[in-house]
């Protein structure tokens, strides 16, 4: 009753393969044998951009950050303790759209799985473990507010977009945490934590089978009988235009940071056309403004940018933009610069061997991931959860042309829809450093 | 001699699990160790140039890898430099400093696709002969780098260091440093003050890249799917440094605690947060190479490790006093550190609980159970090292830099065999030094 996908490069060496226990769970394994740790990542289809239970009831801010945080509580303590003992060390991480529960460790992998599967499907939230969390939460919350870079994408995010949950706080609020309950836990887990809404990623040289054995025994055993399903979140009508151009704050920061964002049309969001989509992307912006332009040679000099210099395209479900960032003494210099070389690029073109020389280096960054198992596992999971398979990254580099690149670019660079962001330090004197 | 033939090369032994030869041997000795392994995609080379942390020479030295990344003579801007590293297959070339106990380390690396993933092409001599250029034909002539790109990477710098207290955090550990251990080595930031900085000139820069060349102690390291012997002959005369008397380096110190707790409690202008930065910084005298340092591991883990930790459940989950707190060694001086985000009101809940805590074990309050739990994960954390060609080479350079060369297998025995008395004999070891806060300007006002 399992169904099994199977994925190879034999070029590399590399293969995977990806299993549905039970017509269930979905799992992902890498064996990499010869490896001393192994990686398991679980991935819950529920985040801080879940703005309702499947029946409309609002889900309030912060609901699936706390969530998490609850869920290493259960009747006989910390989670984390037994973890812990078996000499793994485990953690959780809370995004938009989606929450990772992962561990690692060198052995106990199988029952290290089981507790893992504990974690997200056993619930226990009495009333004064939630009160307590709150607290917690409220120390977390400002620690986080200490962060410039909080600040610098609140604020671009609220100038690109008028309605899309990529505006709501993943931690929360004050007010907001106030409305969490025990009883509206216990309505996020049944709703969300089942195991149609979980993939599982093993990556690492140790013991998979018996962990995949570990988990078909606690599927029919002891995950809840009833299947779920998931429920998308409903799409939220987002006009194409940005709310604001320009948003500044003064903050505690030495020099200014600027973070511009283009808003662009959400693309491919699934297969092979997602992969190629974010390759072209990747493609287009280090032509654009990588360390191989001339123009990024002439503002490095200058002084206007340094190495805190980045461009990326941020997206996920329902919301795509391109964000050029940097610290820099001059921020209108800066946004400027950005636009000229955007439209100097939408005019002109790139430079002429740029295609050939990104195809090249894109086979030695994509080797490189494999030196690190836990950036190839965020890798291969952030393909998968796509249905894209990352193994083909480099072939489909390769059937790149310049006139995809120059049809891109115009999807890209969207000057018409942008926003600036900018945080300037609230005085000048010098930090004593 | 530089030319090829003109080095000779010495295979030593092994040394870790690496394969040791003294290149240039007697007279322009360098080190090459080469980890043979096909687990890797990738060819790694790091070389470093080691010296001895000093107030007057750290920012020259900061100075040298920036001014090394700007290119050299054959690759004279970042954009051929790219370009270079493009044509390589995506090589990825990284040169910068690095402090490791009292020592400041000028590294270069370049990673270097494996030949059996391009077609079987040799990219080793290439790669090598890319760091040569680098090296020994770097940008100016007449003795000079050109004060235009010094005065433009001391700028960079500059902004770098001061830009440190936007991470308020990791700002908070470096003054704590610089005041616990002033006067001694620790004490200097590995990229120099501003003044200095900006007082660095190209003649003196290019010379101090001369001096570094022919005299620092100087490490390379090769991990990837290659042959150590051919390595070695390919290294010898494809990379020659001009090595002339190499300088001795002291041994790192431990200095005792001074005599009373230092406090030290500062605000960074405009910090209207609603929490700052606590750092306790307490001396064991116990460093790396001193036969208690692996009990001092686990004691670290134990205390401040992760969730299962002494503060983590004493002071996060019981009353619920911060987000974040752990704990870490500073393992080549033997210096421990506490790190906690904390509202004012709740400092001295903090000081006073890790003191109790470290009394009672040093009582013998210590349960076996949470003992096994902190060698499983120190042993954890041992085992990344075989995974990523990084970790190998970072572990064997800090082994090196204190003088006790180990496996990791080795050293997964010495933890094993760390007793309970063992960790309780670190534990009172440990001896407060100072007490660092850095306070919100205007405390508890939220920002909009």
């Amino acid at each position: 009753m399992n169904t099994t996908r199977r994925f190879e490069h034999p070029g590399l060496g590399e293969s995977f393969r990806e299993e549905l226990l039970g017509d269930r769970l979905r799992v992902v394994l890498y064996e990499k044998p010869g490896f001393r740790r192994t990686f398991a990542l679980l991935i819950a289809r529920f985040g801080g951009g879940d703005m309702m239970l499947p029946d409309g009831t609002p889900i309030p801010e912060g609901m699936a950050h706390f969530f998490e945080h609850r869920l290493f509580t259960k009747l006989d303590g910390d989670i984390s303790t037994r973890f812990s003992a078996l000499g793994l060390s485990v953690n959780a991480a809370t995004g938009l759209v989606r929450t990772a529960f992962h561990f690692t460790g060198s052995e106990h992998l199988a029952a290290g799985i089981e507790l893992l599967l504990e974690l997200v499907l056993v619930p226990h939230f009495p009333a004064e473990g939630v009160e307590m969390e709150r607290q917690i939460i409220r120390r977390e919350i400002a620690e986080h507010e200490a962060s410039a870079t909080t600040h610098l994408y609140r604020n671009l995010h609220h100038g690109l977009y008028h309605a899309h949950p990529v505006r709501r706080e993943v931690l929360g609020s004050e007010s907001t945490l106030g409305d969490i309950t025990p009883t509206l836990l216990y309505r996020c887990h049944e709703a969300f934590y089942c195991p149609e809404n979980l993939v599982l990623f093993l990556y690492g040289g140790a013991e998979e089978e018996v962990a995949l054995r570990a988990l078909e025994r606690y599927l029919e055993q002891e995950a809840p009988p009833q299947p779920g399903r998931y429920i998308p979140p409903p799409d939220v009508e987002e006009p194409p235009g940005v709310v604001r151009s320009r948003i500044e704050q003064r903050h505690r920061v030495v020099r200014p940071h600027v973070a511009m964002g283009f808003k662009i049309r959400p693309g491919a969001t699934r297969g092979r056309a997602f992969l190629e989509e974010s390759i072209l992307t990747q493609v287009c912006l280090d032509v654009t403004f990588g360390t191989g332009t001339r123009w990024y040679e002439e503002q490095y000099a200058s002084g206007l940018i340094d190495d805190s210099f980045d461009a990326a395209c941020n997206s996920d479900h329902g919301y795509a933009y391109v964000s050029v960032t940097g610290e820099t003494g001059d921020p209108e210099g800066f946004e400027e610069a950005i636009c000229e070389r955007s439209q100097a690029v939408l005019e002109g073109g790139v430079e002429e061997d740029a295609l050939r020389r990104v195809q090249r280096r894109m086979v030695g960054n994509f080797l490189r991931y494999f030196n690190t198992p836990e950036d190839a596992l965020g890798l291969f999971a952030n393909y998968h959860l796509q249905e894209a398979n990352p193994l083909e990254c480099v072939e489909l580099a390769r059937m790149l042309d310049a006139e995809r690149i120059a049809a891109r670019l115009q999807e890209l660079l969207r000057l018409d829809r942008r926003c600036t962001s900018i945080l300037r330090p609230r005085n000048s004197e010098d930090p004593g450093w | 001699m530089d030319g090829p033939g003109g080095a000779g090369v010495e295979h030593a032994g092994a040394c870790s699990d690496f394969e040791h030869f003294r290149l240039g041997y007697p007279a322009q000795e360098y080190n090459l160790y080469v980890h043979p392994t096909d687990r890797f995609k990738t060819t790694t080379l790091r070389l470093y140039l080691h010296t001895a942390l000093c107030e007057e020479e750290a920012a020259r030295t900061a100075l040298v890898p920036a001014l090394l990344r700007r290119g050299c003579r054959r690759y004279p801007s970042l954009r051929a430099m790219t370009r270079a590293l493009d044509d390589l297959y995506g090589a990825q070339l990284d040169a910068d400093v690095l402090k490791i106990g009292e020592r400041q380390l000028v590294f270069l690396s370049l990673d270097l696709a494996g030949d059996r993933y391009v077609g079987g092409e040799d990219l080793l001599p290439q790669g090598l002969g890319f760091l040569q250029c680098l090296l020994r034909e770097p940008l100016g002539d007449d003795g000079s780098f050109p004060d235009e790109l010094v005065a433009q990477e001391a700028a960079h710098l500059v902004h770098a260091v001061a830009s440190l207290a936007d991470d308020k955090l990791h700002y908070a550990i470096e003054r704590c440093f610089r005041l616990m251990c002033d006067g001694e080595p620790f004490g200097v930031y590995e990229y120099g003050t501003v003044e200095a900085l900006r007082a660095v000139t190209g003649p003196g820069l290019r010379l101090h890249l001369d001096q570094l060349l022919e005299a620092s102690p100087a490490d390379l390291f090769v991990v990837g799917d290659v042959d150590p012997h051919v390595t070695a002959r390919l290294v010898a005369s494809q990379l020659t440094l001009p090595r002339g008397e190499i300088r001795h380096l002291p041994p790192i110190e431990a200095q005792p605690t001074r005599r009373a707790v230092q406090r030290v409690v500062e605000s960074l202008p405009g910090d209207a947060a609603l929490q700052g930065e606590l750092i306790l910084g307490y001396r064991s005298r116990i460093r790396m190479r001193d036969p208690l340092a692996p009990a001092l591991l686990l004691l670290d883990d134990l205390m401040g490790g992760g969730p299962s930790s002494r503060l983590f459940r004493l002071l996060r989950e019981e009353q619920q006093l911060m987000y974040s707190i752990s704990s870490f060694l500073v393992k080549s001086k033997g210096l421990w550190m506490v790190v906690a985000s904390v509202a004012d009101d709740a400092r001295e809940v903090v000081e006073a609980t890790v003191t109790r805590e470290l009394e009672r074990i040093a009582a013998g309050q210590l349960e076996d159970e949470e003992l096994d739990t902190a060698r499983r994960q120190v042993l954890s954390q041992l085992r990344t090292v075989d995974d990523a060609p990084g970790r190998k080479i970072s572990f064997l350079l800090g082994r090196l830099i204190n003088d006790r060369v180990a496996t990791p297998l080795q050293v997964e025995a010495e933890l094993q065999d760390v007793t309970r008395s063992q960790v309780i004999r670190a534990a009172g070891s440990l001896q407060l030094d100072t007490v660092y806060f850095l306070a919100p300007e205007t405390p508890g006002e939220v920002e909009a």
